[in-house]
């Protein structure tokens, strides 16, 4: 019935079920409010705790503390409730926003989608899927340090010794750094030649030297020796991760949704200042 | 710490124990972005790579209580360039490329015992301290704290608190998080704590004040089961036989030492830890265990101090001195700075015929928030909580004031982090990226230090290199062949010449000046001298060890810089004009970026009120490489 789904309708109920719980509280306060139970369930939770924490098992000595620990915890919230201690206490406010906060969350959770939905919403945002175009290249490296106003010409007249095939080994200044990469994206060339040399090299020609290209170092001649083209990822290897995106997305949607409505069921009357 | 920032702490902690529970954390295979260094073959003339070798996260005491839940996890995935959250709930990102290499230190003594004791399954949970570190009450937080903190650096082991269990337990998550992560050929990391040592220098003060004596020990490979900790003993001399011992099982092992700028002149003391005359054996136990000194980090810079270099116009450089949690200066006269002990080093040849001192530079983040805070341009500083805001960090007034008239900042503020800084990285040179190929090169010393930028730094020492070679294609491998890189002993007898390459950051300021600092004694008196070497914008030394101004300015209004001005890098082969024959020396390069906004100039900045007039407008990011000594033969 999908009126038990609607996150909405579960406000409802928890808001009917707490002025019911309210309502018989007093009376119910008799034998039922004066029993701990310590279930073996909550026992076994509470021992994984403590063991994930110690680094060993709990002994027997450890397990009563462990029992105490909870009992005394659970008689001290029984007792502030009678009291009413929660009232106008910010850190219990926040965190039961915050539970709230959860349920919303969790309680939006839609069914899997049929695979031609999925595979339809994956063809909808199939940029949130691709790989970045990836350039492998070559370049041959001028300072400014050493050539001065003649680096434009130096550059040129080595392009046409690269042209008429030349070794590039041998040919531009000494660069501190590798002198050919393999496949990188345009985001780490640009980190580390700086973002118009980025740019620039990924509008080039492949196996041929450009035109000098400048960078944060000085100019450069490059080649491109492979273009990985973005790849459109096929939907069937990443159906896990397309399908993790999915419920990402209908979770959020649902929550936002969810507060709308929550929000909506308040009359909000914001005071302006005098 | 004031009376409202610990209730905000307070609250910000009882908040904490409910914090939302992240989803499973898949281990979904992080693909490394492809960089420069990615899976290659080895170099022979070696690569460089950056990383950051001193790390904490929530396991230790001191991030915990302020808020940090960031775990080693996070901390390698925060290298590898994804987003982690800060304590205050806002996002931390990695500026540069990923880093390449890094390990996870966290304080070993008392390491997970926060944790424990905020987890109410926990025997620790159920401590009056830990009721006391866990409530509201700022007094009984501080003072909770504060038994931890001093414990840590006595060494105590609290009856009925500190618990081997949890620390070896905690210390095998750490070791099996950096298994997972390290990827030879990509990127490398190593298992690590933090010892914790601290010299009582000044009575007991009930913080953690004190001579900071702390150190990074770093493995190569493996890791034993447990760490030495100050628990195990307060002296690092115990710390250093521990290593040896560790080294023979298979363990290997170095430790680096930090903050000496706060050691209250303890780190590079002139005696052993209690009060012996130094000898050979110890300077060689000294050498072999701690190759390298992290000289710069988020709370400041331990090269030098203008008290003792006074005739050196940058020693003023992000200068932090106020001792641990502590409004008392530091005693710099001696044992605080590397320079000075590069100096002692030397004259402790002459006297025991060893240098306990012979050690390469290295830079670090200290971040206890998971994620270094390299960026000038976007600084989130250290401590969580305590500094995550520019008003707690005294870049902007408080109160949203508009101006500094008649502002008082909070101390806290005012001594400690308005002085610290975006800062460092340790950068090594090694023919791949793997474990056993960055140990190495930390072991021979081939590493330097930078501020946060990723300047390239090449530097070799040798009796028969010229100018002719720095145009040579084949530099490299034949100074590697015919000289020593950055870290090495150049031992002759003919006057040795140097070739120093520097390359700017494409995402950084342009280069102003390469320079050398030499160190030697003469007579018994420790000397120094600061030459520059190579100077941007054509600029000449004529004669003079100094490059003319070269123009650069930074705008103040929007933080923009001179974009004609610098240089992209700077090349140069170096001779010592005063080179004596038969005089020992140290020579380290410090390399200078042009001037750029210190990041509380960028944090005035963007809430619109002037910088606070009590710290430096512009700082000059700068690398430091490791010394080459000059041994000369009779």
């Amino acid at each position: 019935m999908k009126i038990f789904r609607d996150p909405i309708m579960h406000f409802v109920l928890i808001g009917l079920a707490l002025v019911a719980i309210n309502h018989f509280w007093s009376g119910w306060q008799g034998e039922q409010g004066r029993t701990i139970v310590v279930s073996a369930a909550e026992i076994d939770r509470l021992e994984k705790i403590w063991a994930g924490t110690a680094g060993r098992l709990p002994t027997g000595e450890d397990r009563q503390q462990i029992i105490d620990q909870y009992v005394q915890e659970e008689a001290l919230v029984r007792e502030a409730g009678r009291l009413g201690l929660g009232e106008g206490d910010t850190i219990i406010r926040r965190r039961l926003a915050q539970k709230m906060d959860f349920l919303v969350g969790d309680d939006a959770r839609a069914d899997d989608p049929s695979d031609a939905a999925l595979e339809d919403w994956f063809n909808d945002h199939r940029d949130r899927f691709a790989a970045p175009e990836m350039r492998s290249f070559t370049h041959v490296y001028f300072s400014p340090e050493k050539h001065g106003s003649r680096i434009e010409s130096v550059a040129d007249a080595a392009r046409v010794r690269l042209q008429s095939g030349a070794d590039w080994k041998a040919i531009g200044d000494p660069f501190i750094q590798k002198r050919s990469y393999a496949a990188v994206p345009e985001r780490e060339v640009a980190r580390l030649f700086g973002p118009e040399f980025a740019a620039a090299i990924f509008k080039l020609d492949a196996r041929i030297w450009s035109k000098p290209v400048g960078s944060a170092f000085g100019l450069h001649l490059v080649r491109i020796e492979a273009i990985d083209s973005a790849a459109q990822a096929g939907f069937e290897p990443i159906r896990a991760e397309v399908l993790a995106a999915w419920q990402d997305e209908q979770r959020s949607e649902a929550k936002r949704a969810a507060l709308e409505e929550l929000i909506g069921q308040y009359e909000v009357v914001v005071e302006t200042r005098r | 710490m004031t009376h409202k920032l610990s209730v905000l702490i307070a609250m910000a902690m009882l908040i904490s124990g409910c914090s939302a529970e992240k989803g499973p954390d898949g281990d979904r295979h992080v693909a490394l972005a492809p960089g420069e260094t990615a899976g290659e073959e080895a170099n022979p003339d070696r690569n460089v790579y950056f990383g950051d070798l001193h790390i904490h996260t929530k396991n230790s005491f001191d991030a915990y209580i302020f808020n940090v839940r960031t775990t080693p996890d996070d901390a390698y995935k925060f290298g590898m360039g994804e987003t982690v959250k800060h304590p205050l709930g806002y996002d931390l990102t990695l500026e540069g490329p990923p880093l390449d290499f890094m390990a996870v230190t966290d304080h070993a003594a008392y390491l997970g015992h926060l944790e424990a004791m905020n987890t109410p399954s926990s025997p620790l949970s159920k401590l009056a301290m830990a009721k006391d570190m866990f409530s509201t009450d700022s007094d009984k937080i501080t003072a909770a704290f504060q038994l931890i903190g001093g414990a840590v650096r006595d060494g105590s082991k609290m009856p009925g608190v500190y618990d081997p269990a949890i620390v070896g337990n905690v210390w095998k998550q750490i070791v099996d998080a950096a298994e997972k992560y390290n990827q030879p050929g990509k990127f490398t990391t190593f298992a690590g704590y933090e010892y914790t040592a601290v010299r009582i220098t000044r009575g007991k003060d009930g913080g953690f004040a004190g001579g900071n004596l702390h150190r990074n020990v770093i493995f190569r490979g493996s890791a034993p089961d447990m760490p030495f900790a100050t628990v195990d003993s307060t002296n690092p001399e115990d710390l250093w036989s521990w290593m040896d011992d560790q080294r023979e099982a298979g363990h290997d092992a170095m430790s680096i030492p930090h903050n000496s700028n706060v050691s209250d002149g303890e780190m590079f003391k002139m005696e052993t830890y209690n009060g012996q005359p130094l000898t050979k054996a110890y300077a060689e136990q000294r050498v072999r265990n701690e190759p390298l000194v992290e000289i710069t980090q988020v709370k400041g810079t331990s090269e030098t101090h203008p008290s003792l270099s006074p005739n050196d116009e940058w020693a003023d450089f992000e200068i932090y001195d106020k001792l641990l949690s502590s409004p008392v200066p530091s005693k710099t006269a001696t044992g605080d700075y590397v320079r000075q002990a590069l100096a002692n080093g030397l004259k402790l040849v002459e006297k025991i015929g060893a240098d306990p001192f012979h050690f390469g530079f290295i830079g670090s983040s200290d971040t206890h928030v998971v994620g270094g805070s390299f960026d000038e341009k976007n600084f989130w500083s250290k401590v969580g909580l305590l500094d995550g805001t520019a008003e707690t960090r005294g870049s902007i007034p408080p109160g949203g004031k508009k101006s500094w008239e008649g502002v008082t900042l909070a101390p806290s503020a005012a001594d400690w982090f308005s002085r610290w800084s975006a800062s460092g990285y340790a950068a090594v040179w090694a023919e791949e990226n793997s474990r056993e190929a960055i140990f190495d090169a930390m072991r021979r010393k081939e590493t330097y230090a930078t501020t946060g930028t990723r300047i390239k730094l090449r530097f070799f020492g040798g009796f028969g290199f010229d100018e002719t070679m720095l145009d040579d294609p084949q530099m490299v491998r034949k100074a590697y062949q015919d000289g020593v890189p950055m870290g090495g002993d150049l031992v002759g007898s003919k006057a040795p010449g140097f070739i120093i390459w520097a390359m700017r950051d494409a995402m950084s300021a342009p280069l102003q000046r390469v320079q050398v600092i030499k160190v030697w004694t003469d007579g018994g008196e420790a000397k120094e001298k600061v030459f520059d070497v190579a100077c941007s914008d054509g600029g000449s030394l004529d004669g003079t060890f100094r490059c003319p101004d070269n123009g650069a300015k930074v705008d103040l209004s929007d933080c923009s810089i001179s974009t004609d001005k610098g240089a992209p890098e700077l090349k140069t082969f170096w001779r010592d004009p005063e080179h004596k024959a038969g005089q020992r020396a140290s020579y380290y390069v410090r390399v200078l970026e042009n001037p750029v906004c210190r990041w509380s100039t960028w944090d005035a900045l963007r809430a619109g009120v002037p910088p606070n007039p009590a710290l430096p407008r512009t700082i000059q990011e700068r690398a430091w490489s490791s010394p080459i000594w000059y041994v000369p033969t009779a």
